[in-house]
């Protein structure tokens, strides 16, 4: 066998860290229904809505970048 | 005695050196034009640029505190953009190097825990960690560093991340490349595959996150501080 039994621990604990994303998709999909949903009802104050949703939006990417960023750091550190 | 000079601080000199020039040339533009004639030119996206911001600040923490506020969240407004942009110039960003972000949003933390011993007094900051029973200790300390580590890292992480998976994407291309250029029995010195798919990430990492980062960060600064000030302190003159 050529890789080390570590380092291929090691790809497998980047791979788990990069789930994260599961939940960001989930998430960010309800507030973009909601955000959608609130234009429908209300359909002048669309460019309000819209900054409050990628606001919204960027704030629950933070969960997927904390993900991506461990895998990073034990991919190419480790 | 060994110093190491990391190459992010050669670009951190040149983009301060940047933003004075550029300031310094905009502010005498700006003095010599008619204040009674609409503005044209580059003054006019400056001019609102500034205009909005200001009212941002105002609204969130009131006329008194935005003297002071407006001018240092401007600045880092301009510095964050200028420097999430770097990477569409080849060029390693600051903000992709952790001390940078963590020195920014240790700032921001320091003016939060300055304004809650201004409204409360330092009594209550200290007595704020045991607030519902003394069991609580552990989790109000990480409580109170949670902002600073949170808006440190994604900022970091972003820009970071952003500029990994392009130099991913690079490579990517240059064995994809290598591998049409096989068919014709040679390999590849010219890359020509990247003009073709690494744009359109360019323009997603380098330009839309880049701003909506900065956006993030001043907004949460301003929220963050107007959330401790009372009512009638944001609206007295």
């Amino acid at each position: 066998m050529d890789i080390s039994v570590g380092k291929g621990l090691i790809a497998i604990g980047a791979g788990l860290a990069v789930l994260t994303g599961f939940s960001t998709g989930l998430g960010e999909g309800n507030v973009a229904a909601h955000a959608v949903e609130a234009i429908g009802k209300n359909p002048e104050a669309e460019a309000k809505i819209r900054s409050t949703m990628i606001l919204g939006i960027a704030m629950t990417e933070t969960c997927a970048i904390y993900g991506l960023l461990t895998a990073i750091l034990l991919i190419f550190v480790y | 005695m060994h110093i190491v000079i990391q190459s992010d601080v050669f670009v951190i000199i040149f983009l301060t050196a940047l933003i004075c020039l550029l300031t310094i040339w905009l502010s005498k533009k700006i003095d010599k034009a008619d204040p009674l004639v609409k503005p044209t030119g580059i003054i006019l996206p400056v001019i609102l640029g500034v205009s909005k911001i200001r009212d941002d600040v105002i609204t969130n923490v009131g006329p008194k505190v935005a003297k002071t506020l407006g001018p240092y969240i401007l600045s880092i407004a301009i510095y964050i953009f200028l420097s999430n942009i770097q990477g569409l110039f080849s060029v390693s960003s600051p903000t992709a190097n952790y001390s940078v972000t963590l020195v920014l949003a240790a700032i921001t933390w320091t003016l939060t825990q300055i304004m809650q011993i201004k409204v409360n007094g330092i009594g209550s900051w200290f007595h704020g960690f045991i607030e519902p029973l003394a069991v609580f200790l552990p989790m109000n300390i990480f409580g109170k560093f949670a902002s600073l580590v949170s808006m440190s890292l994604r900022l970091f992480g972003n820009i970071m991340c952003g500029g990994v998976i392009m130099t991913l994407i690079y490579a990517g291309c240059q064995a994809f490349s290598n591998w049409i250029a096989s068919w014709f029995g040679a390999s590849s010195a010219i890359n020509f595959m990247a003009p073709i798919l690494a744009p359109a990430l360019h323009a997603y990492f380098d330009l839309f996150a880049a701003f909506i980062q900065t956006l993030i960060f001043v907004t949460l600064t301003m929220v963050f501080i107007g959330n401790e000030m009372p009512e009638d302190m944001k609206k007295s003159a």
